[in-house]
């Protein structure tokens, strides 16, 4: 009787720890990507009219995990339009946490140039940008980015801790319950103009 | 005993049992409620970006659009609010989707666009070709196909009404490279109208020439001296006399022009223009620079076409400072196929024209490009200030440019 109460206690221990990392990754993945249809979607964008750049120019550095790029960021939560200042941008991908059982896990700063990188793990272990032309043509590094007009976004998010980390006989992936987010978009309406 | 033990076990698993199961059904409602929490809200930003299309729409059939009823029914009762609201010439668009009490907003900033703004504007290509010698900076457009040989350079956003890129060779010899965002299926009908615009604007606060057949026209400064024959002596006056709004226009004759230009005008003709020698500005600004502080500005527009004269002022180069329109015709050089080289036009500002149309001609082998007639060289460059200002009257695409995008 112990014996049957100690295993269906352990299949249920490991079920809801499954389902609490499954849902954790998944609300991880959720706001990092809303956070990141945000911020893409103003790229370029500045609430003075006349300090907007020309599409050319509003990003000014891009590769695989890091991007920088002009916006005028919303004056408050309540408030989405800009204060007319333009900012810089940044998003990049940092190096392994090291902290937590997941080997994989990364920090992804989004911080303003200049501002001090600030980020909290969500359990990231994939943010990759692939740049395209007008043509459709993938850009190849280094990117030049005057050529930037579409964009495509790979995110992988794993839960950090997962469960029974220590058992060689699983792999990754039953040990981290891992979602993926693709996106191909235009980078942003104001690249267009 | 043994059978209270039992109920106690059964009651005990059965309770262990309930709160993991309870526990499993949270997990899965609030994996389903984030999903669906994300789909409800791009849900609402499409019916927000679709309001801002229907806005646009009514916008460009009637640039006074403003909805009475704001609320548009789209995927639901009520669920789109459009308004219009105007600051001087630009126009904000505010759309607001809701979805399942999901609202999000979008707000889009927009201006009619001028011609002016074109660095480079056709309707009909013909069978002139973008050569691998050829840079376009600025905004560029043709409703025809764009023609490209030996990867031509545009820097700017590139729109075309052709979905055709039509390459000399193949793709791989011939590809622009395009700094900028390019853009197909895009039609800029040239109006019908613009000349007749500009000279109803010259009739109210301008300067209109009638019964002669061509007007010498010459800025000086301060002054424009103006005539009617060649030999003639000049009549001096000052502009803003003559023209307080700027807009000067010959009815039924040519205009032939030249001089230093201080000052905002815009020149015209329902014939054609003759540039007898270099236009310039007084103050040459900075032409990358959109915000340079140079006052002058010129705008020649034509009905037919806008011609370098076979002269000898136009026998060793030629400068051009002005946005040029050609609402029937294009941008020439007079007796291009057999004037003598001629040199190079150096070009601060931008062409607009119906018919793209020669200034010089090279030996037929397009790959060496040996200097035969007329202009070989073209050295044109973008007055950025373009983007933002507008030679007086000078005609309008009727079309609204997005100056901003905001979600």
């Amino acid at each position: 009787m112990i014996l049957i109460i100690n295993s269906v206690n352990q299949t249920a221990s490991e079920n809801t720890s499954q389902y609490n990392s499954d849902l954790i990754s998944q609300q991880n993945l959720v706001s990092i990507v809303e956070l990141l249809e945000y911020d893409f979607s103003r790229i370029g964008y500045c609430e003075n009219t006349d300090s907007i750049l020309s599409p050319e120019n509003m990003i000014t550095y891009a590769d695989s995990n890091k991007i920088i790029f002009w916006t005028d960021i919303a004056v408050s939560s309540s408030n989405f339009r800009g204060n007319g200042t333009k900012e810089e941008l940044i998003y990049e991908l940092g190096p392994d946490v090291n902290e937590t059982p997941n080997p994989f896990d990364k920090l992804l700063y989004r911080y303003l140039k200049g501002d001090k990188k600030d980020a909290s793990n969500l359990g990231i272990t994939e943010f990759k940008i692939t740049y395209f032309d007008n043509l459709n043509n993938k850009l190849s590094h280094p990117i030049n980015t005057k050529l930037i007009s579409y964009m495509q976004i790979d995110l992988k998010v794993e839960d950090c801790y997962g469960y029974d980390t220590d058992n060689n006989e699983k792999l990754h992936s039953e040990k981290f319950p891992t979602v993926f987010w693709k996106q191909i978009r235009l980078a942003t309406k104001n690249m267009s103009r | 005993m043994g059978g209270k033990a039992s109920i106690f076990l059964v009651l005990g698993f059965s309770t262990i049992i309930l709160i993991i199961g309870l526990n499993m059904n949270r997990v899965s409602s609030s994996a389903v409620d984030n999903s669906s929490n994300y789909y409800e809200n791009e849900i609402a930003k499409e019916i927000a970006r679709s309001g801002i299309n229907l806005a646009a729409s009514n916008l460009s059939r009637n640039h006074s659009w403003n909805p009475t009823d704001k609320k548009f029914n789209y995927l639901g009762d009520k669920n789109l609010e459009i308004s219009v609201k105007e600051s001087g010439d630009i126009k904000t668009v505010t759309a607001i989707g809701i979805f399942k009490g999901v609202a999000k907003t979008i707000e889009v900033k927009i201006k009619l666009a001028s011609f002016s703004e074109y660095a480079y504007f056709s309707n009909v290509e013909g069978d002139i070709w973008w050569t691998g010698t050829d840079s376009v900076w600025g905004p560029f457009h043709t409703n025809d196909n764009i023609q490209v040989q030996g990867h031509p350079y545009f820097n700017g956003p590139v729109t075309s009404h052709g979905g055709i890129m039509k390459y000399y060779t193949d793709k791989a010899t011939d590809a622009p490279t395009i700094q900028g965002t390019y853009i197909p299926g895009t039609t800029i009908n040239i109006p019908t109208d613009g000349i007749t615009n500009l000279s109803a604007s010259a009739s109210k606060a301008g300067h209109v020439f009638t019964g002669t057949s061509q007007v010498f026209l010459k800025f000086a400064g301060d002054s424009i001296k103006y005539k009617f024959n060649s030999g003639d002596p000049y009549v001096t006056v000052l502009g803003s006399s003559l023209a307080p709004n700027g807009v000067i226009y010959v009815n039924n004759g040519n205009l032939r022009i030249e001089g230093t230009v201080k000052g905002n005008w815009s020149v015209g003709s329902n014939k054609n223009v003759y540039l007898d020698n270099d236009v310039v500005y007084s103050k040459v600004p900075n032409y990358k620079d959109k915000n340079d502080a140079s006052p002058d500005l010129l705008g020649i527009v034509s009905q037919n076409d806008v011609i370098i004269t076979d002269n000898t002022a136009n026998r060793s180069s030629i400068n051009v400072h002005a946005a040029i329109y050609c609402e029937d015709g294009g941008f020439t050089a007079e007796n291009y196929t057999s004037r003598t080289l001629s040199g190079t036009i150096h070009l601060i500002g931008g062409i607009t024209q119906n018919q793209r149309k020669g200034v010089g001609t090279f030996t037929a082998d397009k790959t060496k490009k040996i200097p035969k007639s007329g202009f070989p060289y073209k050295d044109y460059k973008y007055d950025s200030r373009l983007l933002k200002k507008v030679p007086p009257y000078f005609p309008s695409t009727n079309t609204f440019k997005v100056l901003s995008w905001l979600e």
